[in-house]
């Protein structure tokens, strides 16, 4: 059997993890269904106007958002929370996978398996807490649509983000959540110390304007001239593409040498 | 077969191991002994590849510890001293780990977790210290890997079911199975292991045979001191009852074995003991 990367070792972690986990999705699920509940009775479900009912769109758009990005960071900032423990780290020193797989296994559970969990989930949550506003009141608001573009817009941010905060989970022994946002924003501000002298000095005499807002959580480009867009817009989808895969990488090879380097 | 060669190893700056070495053949049971800080746990760690060492060569099953493949950690398995245990149940437990270790034997698990009455159903965090360690025991012992290192295995179990552990274990060993026992409960291991390891002063001072030394040592209760100039004395102590002692007797022949006199021996006369340690005829 392979000794880096084995299939069915690879999915017996899974398995674990799962087993191990699934009481966290339980709470978790069961805690993000009864705020929906409530918050789908008490908020007023969409809007009149003229004698009409508008439905409310974004409710369960909102929700989903809202449960990714909050649930999917907190995970992830915790991925490796069992190698940096010294109290329970021989358990997973001593468990009988590749460092590879090991990483492989908890990219999978906070990324895509997240991610998977919570289309299905919100998307059973919105037929079931609209049915019921519909039951009840007599209006409801839109399902929850898990193939809307704008869906896949907020993973593909989630993706992104999420990535960084599997890096820093894999990095930091301690308080992992908060060293990697300060990472990030320390991060963010010098490399907008450099774009800002860099346009300043060496683009002084050029009319450009290249904006990069996050809004509404998602990115919104703009450029001056509007001929830079495609160049700019291919250097940020290059940057959401390989960022993520750069980090789950340089997240591996974290992992791998904490596994010989920290011992017990 | 595990094999330390020239082992050195520290915490920081002083030397725990200085050119330690130690063989360890399969099919036999290997108690290991120490005084407090000897480095016993930190022996299981540095061979189950948890650390180490600054140089010497550390060859287990064939394999290196320190590169942890899969195929190596899939072959021991280590009960720890302190360990936590996840908020599973027993069953989940079971589910989520066994598959990792190919040569698992569910009837085994089910057997000894029967045997050691160890409630079933219930989170694992529940269970009282005693419990876990016994089913964490259990589920070593069902793994079935070559090389299974219990460290104070006997800590926290009643008095029952410490003669419930030697059994198990016992019966677990097969010729091609390497268990090592890491105690102070000299009491608890003494019909169980069949070779002793003495840690002392960064060094295995003593490896030996238990039947070796049964054969050869002579341990003694005397209601007063032994003369210190008697032929063979090795040790003595006194006692309640009068003074212990141990005896270098070549007609001993009575199998009986005091570990608890046999290691005080060791560590006062490492060089009365040379002859029967395998560790200092090697060198």
């Amino acid at each position: 059997m392979n000794e880096t990367l084995s299939l069915p070792r690879l999915w017996y972690l899974l398995r674990a993890d799962f087993i191990t986990g699934h009481r966290s999705v339980i709470n978790v699920s069961a805690t993000l269904a009864g705020i929906t509940l409530l918050t789908a009775m008490i908020v007023p479900s969409g809007l009149v106007f003229d004698n009409v009912f508008h439905r409310d769109p974004g409710f369960h758009f909102t929700v989903f958002s809202i449960a990714l990005f909050a649930w999917g960071i907190i995970a992830t900032s915790r991925a490796f929370r069992p190698l940096h423990d010294k109290t329970r780290n021989e358990a997973w020193l001593l468990l009988p996978a590749s460092a590879l797989e090991k990483t492989l296994a908890r990219l999978a559970a906070v990324c895509v398996g997240i991610v998977a969990y919570l289309l299905i989930f919100i998307t059973l949550v919105s037929l079931v807490v609209e049915s019921l506003n519909l039951l009840l009141f007599g209006n409801r608001n839109e399902f929850f649509n898990p193939l809307d573009p704008a869906v896949w817009d907020r993973i593909s941010l989630y993706i992104f983000l999420h990535s960084l905060y599997f890096l820093g989970a894999a990095w930091f022994r301690r308080a992992q959540f908060v060293k990697t946002t300060l990472a990030i924003a320390l991060i963010i501000a010098g490399l907008v110390a450099i774009g800002v002298f860099t346009a300043r000095i060496v683009f002084a005499d050029f009319p450009l304007d290249v904006s990069l807002h996050v809004r509404n959580l998602s990115f919104v480009l703009e450029t001056e001239p509007e001929s830079l867009y495609a160049m700019a817009n291919t250097a940020l989808l290059a940057l959401m593409v390989l960022l993520p895969i750069a980090c789950w990488g340089i997240a591996w090879l974290r992992v791998a040498e904490a596994q010989v380097s920290d011992g017990v | 077969m595990v094999e330390l060669k020239g082992l050195r190893f520290g915490y920081g700056r002083e030397p725990l191991f200085r050119d330690a070495d130690l063989t360890l053949h399969p099919g036999a049971i290997y108690g290991l002994l120490g005084l407090n800080g000897a480095g016993k746990s930190t022996l299981l760690r540095l061979i189950a590849g948890l650390l180490f060492p600054a140089s010497g060569e550390v060859s287990v099953l064939g394999h290196e510890p320190a590169r942890r493949k899969p195929a190596f950690l899939s072959s021991l398995f280590v009960l720890p001293e302190e360990f936590n245990l996840p908020g599973l149940t027993d069953r989940e437990y079971v589910a989520a780990h066994a598959p990792l270790y190919p040569a698992f034997d569910r009837d085994r698990m089910e057997h000894h977790l029967e045997e050691l009455e160890v409630p079933r159903g219930r989170r694992l965090t529940e269970l009282s210290q005693g419990q876990k360690k016994k089913f964490v025991l259990s589920f070593g012992l069902a793994t079935s890997v070559p090389l299974l290192m219990l460290d104070e295995p006997t800590n926290g179990l009643d008095i029952p079911s410490k003669g419930l552990f030697r059994r198990l274990v016992a019966e677990a060993l097969e010729e091609d199975r390497i268990f090592v026992v890491s105690t102070h409960q000299v009491r608890d291991v003494e019909a169980l292991v069949d070779a002793i390891l003495v840690l002392h002063n960064g060094k295995v001072l003593f490896q030996g045979s238990v039947h070796e030394v049964s054969n050869r040592i002579r341990f003694a209760l005397d209601p007063s001191r032994p003369d210190e100039r008697s032929a063979g004395l090795l040790y003595a102590e006194p006692t309640v009852g009068g003074f212990a002692s141990v005896w270098n007797d070549p007609n001993a022949g009575d199998g009986r074995l005091d570990l608890e006199m046999l290691f005080k021996a060791v560590i006062a006369r490492p060089d009365a003991f040379a002859s029967l340690s395998t560790a200092e005829r090697r060198s």
